[in-house]
């Protein structure tokens, strides 16, 4: 019996009381990555890590689409930038779409911006030698806005002439009567930010499995097929006198400990700044509060678990959020494939 | 058994609406907003360095407003193209080298008749248009990438130019192309090598190195040698104006921050200074190590005051938080929020190092302006409520005759804080310096005002306090002593009292009349806009009778110019105290009271529109079947009249069902002034249909409060049909009369339902069976059942309860049938 087989049974056991029966899943899901920087530059690491997980699909980020206050009109905006060529894997664009800018553009401007988009899409796929067979749009789409980022996603649907998927976050599964379900192929469950990073409440605004669970058993009535990303990013979030001070990106629970200066809570994930100090760039005063959050593989295996538990038996995507070769230095390979069959 | 059913979901949801947004006017500090009143104009600057007046937004608000393009580069060209003239003895038009400098399709036909002067400037000018054909351009949507091979190939070219070439205008030139070329190609370390070779070595460097400069410095920080570039950008913030802001914003885009090793390779304690000046105004920054340096190295620092007020108001965005933000009532959370509570009290405090300082500053006399020091130490001994000593810097910064108008007005404005602070009721004297105070403070307090550029956030939260303060300070006459807040932030904190005011006092009439008055004016100055002026509306609403007469009397006897200009300033008028009035007494059952108080009131205002239609139809109507909607024939004191003639027919009469009929109508009239009446205008100034983020509002709302308000849960309407049925002999009125009083139990249970949704935050889904159950069981209560469990026990057999059976689907709804 090899390690994740291993891992599985401990984790199955552990869960076993607590958790619904998971639905036998006879397809095996994929994995994949997203790639969520300006620069696409994978390090051997990265790329080692794409081979070794056998994961032949990433979902790159192209650039965003914002609201020029100024002009009144959308732009992109942080474009990818290509240093190295993706070689003979399969990209999925994506383009990531603020909700102010749906709620800002009139519907008959809907039709010129997905004309600028695709138009944007193709000019930077045909450089890199990317074939286009699925594009991605993200947004965090809301009731007052469904109308106008529907309509776009149609108009860019039918300008691309690919399948398009769309990100879905947790509360439009809950409230899909309100938010409606977007007119796409797939839909790529976007299973993190559960919680309010800015509350010093949360206890993990990345991934709690409690809010999950309050979300989950909305899944099976979901008329999409989904597919389900994943987070792999670790943050601390920095708190002064209760509001908000910062978030230093990629210091996990790790990094903290053992800092002098720290101390630790009882909670393990918290730490308290005993003396002023400068931590990443930011002005710690004596009182700060610290909060780590990262995803562990259990927690990992748990949530996927979950899920499946809750999706129909169907060919499906997993993708980790996002390749970066210090966030996959956390865990072990057998951590990060998703499930096969119970 | 009484039923719970989701019928009328509307009102329930208006209600909610109202009841979380009249649970208190919220300020700046409840709403988690920027609460300060230390205005950084105070502090000397530039207009160019608004920006970096501290804003919990990435730059100054007002700064900002443009976004992106708030930044643009017409500065730039024009400091340009007049280099250009003058280069060139101005026999080049201004707008032809413009025309050369922006429009490279233009540029060879200039270049032509440039070349006929100037030569080797034609050549300088084609080559640039070459230069900015080859980097990325186009729009954002279309744009043209760099074609990095021409660029590589421009940028060689540009070096052997200006090492060959002698004119320093066009050798200075040159090197900055050298150095942004290669910049734009991604060669960053020629681009280095081109400007250290080139550009640094220039005996008269003008703006255009400075350029260069900020180029250099971005292939720095590509390099990696992020302390150099810090230093380069540093320089370049100091000395630039043209690239001022880029620099800046190059340096918090890619977050290099303040180290000493970038102060070492500092040569000077000019460049020293600049890599503090720039490092200071980063987000994130505690900047006051770095202000101490700057003073020592740089006493005229023009950045010096600015810092100093950005720190008093960043210290206050994140030091104005002093309770949990999360349920404290639960197992989970208790432990944090005692936690939170120990951390707070233990932090060490900046505030008393940024207070030290300021005094040490003030009396530094290399430093040109000790009134700004001695204002914001004034400022910050006000925050921990060290009035005395606040006052004294106070006077010496006053007395300092300040040139800069805005720290004049910041002087002033704490003058009016420490006026507020001071114990007791304000005597005449003090009175008058108030007054002067609060209307030069007074903002606007319509909507597109509150947006307008004028609009002063601080003033308003400034007299949000004032107002209430001093509203304390009238009231507290003979009632014991509130102790005197201690510790930072004291100053602007204020002890609560309960809605309306209506503090316990012993103070006098025309002092409890002043109180009200300054409630209002705080009312009137809260944040809460999204409700309009719901926060004046509600103390209007919970004020009490007696605060109410003593307002009216008030109005009508002013002993002075005080009084009269403190009324302008509030807005108040003898028509509204008297509808004030009106509604408090009728509210009460004091119906004699409230037919004088609105018989007060000129007859055109009900005329006016709100009046019109909200009491249109007949105050003693309530829609049984077969009524309709009849038409309203009073006036609203006739209709007080006739509640009051109702009570004294009541009490008198002596034949049973007579009574009863009288206080069923007296019922009726009651009803029709409660939230869900018909004249509920009568006894409220405010209804709202706006629906608020209930989220975002704190949980800790005292909203148990409206389930004893009788306008809520009609406990008056009802007690007068109760009193009926028990009084009356026919069976007919008995049903009718104690069906009433079931109703108003059922509203009632709907206000409670409203109140428990927004104890869970505003929002419960239609399928939560917890909830339901939850609020099955209240309405199980005596207080929600009593009548419904008597009309069914007692009544359901009389004609009136088939008819209703028959004919109303509101008694389907109430009696369950």
């Amino acid at each position: 019996m090899n390690r994740l087989a291993l891992t599985y049974l401990a984790v199955g056991g552990a869960l076993a009381a607590c958790q619904p029966t998971e639905r036998a899943q006879t397809t095996p899901p994929t994995l994949a990555f997203y790639h969520w920087k300006t620069t696409f530059a994978p390090t051997p690491t990265d790329r080692a890590a794409l081979d070794s997980l056998g994961a032949k699909t990433l979902y790159i980020r192209f650039f965003d689409v914002d609201w020029n206050t100024a002009t009144h009109a959308p732009v992109p905006k942080a474009g990818v930038i290509f240093r190295q060529p993706p070689g003979n894997i399969r990209v999925v664009p994506v383009v990531y779409i603020t909700n102010q800018t749906m709620a800002f553009l009139r519907p008959n401007n809907v039709p010129d911006l997905a004309r600028q988009m695709v138009r944007k899409l193709i000019e930077l796929a045909d450089k890199q030698q990317i074939i286009l067979s699925k594009i991605q749009l993200d947004c965090d789409w809301t009731r007052t806005t469904r109308h106008t980022y529907f309509a776009l996603l149609r108009a860019v649907g039918q300008q691309a002439r690919v399948p398009l998927s769309a990100t879905i976050r947790l509360h439009q599964v809950k409230f899909a009567g309100q938010t409606g379900v977007p007119p796409v192929q797939r839909g790529m469950l976007m299973a993190y930010n559960t919680g309010d990073w800015k509350q010093p409440t949360t206890r993990n605004s990345i991934l709690d499995l409690r809010d999950l669970t309050a979300y989950a058993h909305y899944l099976p009535g979901y008329p999409l097929p989904l597919d389900v990303a994943l987070p792999l990013f670790r943050w601390t979030v920095a708190y002064r006198n209760n509001r908000f001070l910062a978030l230093l990106n990629n210091v996990d629970n790790r990094a903290l400990r053992g800092k002098i200066n720290l101390q630790p809570q009882i909670d393990s994930t918290r730490f308290v700044v005993l003396t002023d100090t400068l931590l990443n760039g930011v002005a710690l005063r004596r009182g700060d509060l610290l909060r780590t959050e990262a995803i562990s593989a259990q927690t990992l295996r748990q949530t996927t678990r979950l899920l499946l538990s809750q999706l129909p038996d169907q060919k499906r995507t997993f993708t980790l959020y996002h390749l970066d070769s210090t966030l996959l230095h956390s865990y072990r390979y057998a951590d990060l494939y998703p499930p096969r069959r119970p | 058994m009484p039923t719970f059913t989701r019928r009328a979901a509307r009102r329930p949801l208006l209600l909610l609406a109202i009841l979380v947004g009249f649970a208190c006017g919220p300020g700046a500090n409840e709403m988690g907003e920027f609460f300060s009143l230390f205005q950084p104009e105070a502090a000397t600057h530039s207009a160019a360095d608004s920006p970096y007046f501290f804003s919990p937004m990435l730059y100054n608000d007002t700064f900002g407003m443009g976004g992106e393009t708030a930044i643009n580069d017409s500065t730039d060209r024009v400091l340009n193209a007049n280099a250009w003239a003058t280069y060139l003895d101005e026999k080049v038009s201004l707008s032809l080298i413009n025309k050369v400098l922006t429009d490279t399709s233009a540029n060879s036909s200039v270049a032509d008749d440039v070349a006929e002067t100037n030569p080797a400037a034609a050549t300088y000018l084609r080559f640039a248009a070459q230069a900015e054909r080859a980097a990325a351009h186009g729009d954002l949507w279309e744009d043209v990438v760099a074609d990095t091979a021409a660029l590589l190939r421009l940028a060689t070219t540009a070096r052997i130019s200006a090492t060959a070439q002698t004119d320093p205008f066009l050798r200075e030139r040159y090197g900055f192309q050298a150095v942004k070329l290669a910049d734009e190609a991604g060669d960053w370390a020629n681009s280095r090598t081109a400007y250290e070779q080139l550009i640094d070595p220039l005996p008269k460097p003008s703006f255009i190195s400075d350029w260069a400069r900020c180029r250099y410095a971005g292939a720095l920080v590509s390099l990696g040698q992020r302390d150099r570039a810090l230093l380069a950008f540093a320089q370049v913030f100091a000395r630039c104006p043209s690239r001022r802001l880029a620099a800046e914003r190059s340096v918090r885009h890619q977050q290099l921050r303040y180290s000493d090793a970038a102060l070492a390779l500092a040569k000077t304690d000019a460049d020293r200074a600049a890599v503090l000046a720039i490092c200071a105004v980063q987000p994130k920054q505690d900047a006051l190590p770095l202000l101490k340096k700057m003073v020592t190295l740089d006493p005229k620092n023009p950045l010096l005051e600015l810092v100093l007020a950005r720190e008093i108001n960043r210290n206050e965005y994140f030091l104005s938080a002093n309770e949990f933000p999360g349920f404290v009532g639960e197992d989970a959370t208790r432990a944090d929020s005692l936690a939170f509570e120990k951390r707070r009290t233990n932090v060490p405090d900046y505030y008393r190092q940024l207070l030290a300082f300021s005094l040490e500053t003030a009396q530094n006399k290399a430093l040109p302006n000790p009134a700004f020091y001695r204002t914001a130490a004034a400022y910050l001994q006000y925050l921990n409520a060290d009035y005395v000593s606040a006052e004294k810097n106070l006077e010496q910064a006053n007395a300092q005759n300040p040139a800069n108008t805005r720290l004049v007005q910041q002087i002033a404005l704490q003058q009016l804080l420490l006026l507020a602070a001071q114990p007791g009721p304000p005597d005449a004297a003090t009175e008058t310096r108030l007054i002067s105070y609060l209307i030069q403070f007074s903002q606007p307090n319509d909507l597109e005002s509150r947006y307008s550029d004028g609009h002063n956030f601080r003033f308003t939260s400034a007299l949000q306090a004032v107002g209430s303060q001093l509203a304390n300070r009238y009231l507290s006459g003979a009632a014991p002593t509130r102790p005197t807040p201690t510790g930072w932030l004291a100053g602007c904190q204020s002890p609560k009292t309960p809605p309306g005011g209506a503090a316990v006092t012993d103070a006098a009439g025309p002092q409890q009349a002043k109180a009200f008055l300054m409630r209002l004016l705080s009312a009137g100055q809260s944040v809460n806009t999204s409700f309009g002026d719901v926060a004046r509306l509600t103390l209007e609403d919970t004020t009490t009778v007696e605060t109410a007469q003593h307002l009216v009397t008030y109005l009508a006897n002013p002993t002075g110019e005080f009084d009269e200009r403190l009324v302008k300033l509030v807005g108040m008028d003898a028509a509204t105290a008297n509808q004030l009035l009106g509604r408090r007494a009728i509210s009460a059952g004091q119906y004699a009271l409230a037919a004088t108080a609105f018989g007060e009131v000129p007859s055109g205002i009900w005329q006016e529109e709100a009046f019109r239609e909200a009491t249109k139809i007949d105050p003693f109507s309530v829609n049984m079947p077969g009524e309709g909607k009849p038409k309203n024939p009073y006036s609203p004191g006739q209709f007080a009249t006739q509640l009051a003639d109702l009570m004294k027919q009541s009490a008198t009469e002596k034949n049973d069902d007579k009574a009863a009929e009288a206080l069923y109508r007296l019922g009726c009239g009651a009803f029709n002034l409660t939230y869900y009446g018909n004249a509920w205008l009568l006894a409220h100034r405010q209804r709202s249909y706006f629906e608020p983020n209930a989220y975002a509002l704190p949980q800790t709302r005292p909203l148990n409060r409206f389930l004893t308000d009788p306008y809520y849960v009609l406990t008056t309407a009802r007690d007068y049909f109760a009193q009926a049925a028990k009084r009356a002999v026919t069976p007919e009125l008995i049903a009718k009369a104690t069906y009433m009083a079931a109703r108003c139990e059922s509203h009632a249970l709907d206000t409670r339902r409203t109140i428990e949704t927004a104890r869970l935050g505003g929002y419960v889904g239609d399928d939560d069976a917890a909830f339901d159950q939850k609020m099955a069981k209240i309405a199980a209560d005596a207080d929600y059942s009593t009548y419904l469990n008597q009309y069914r026990q007692q009544n359901r057999n009389t004609a009136f309860a088939q008819q209703m059976q028959t004919r109303c689907a509101l008694y389907r709804d109430i009696v369950g049938e």
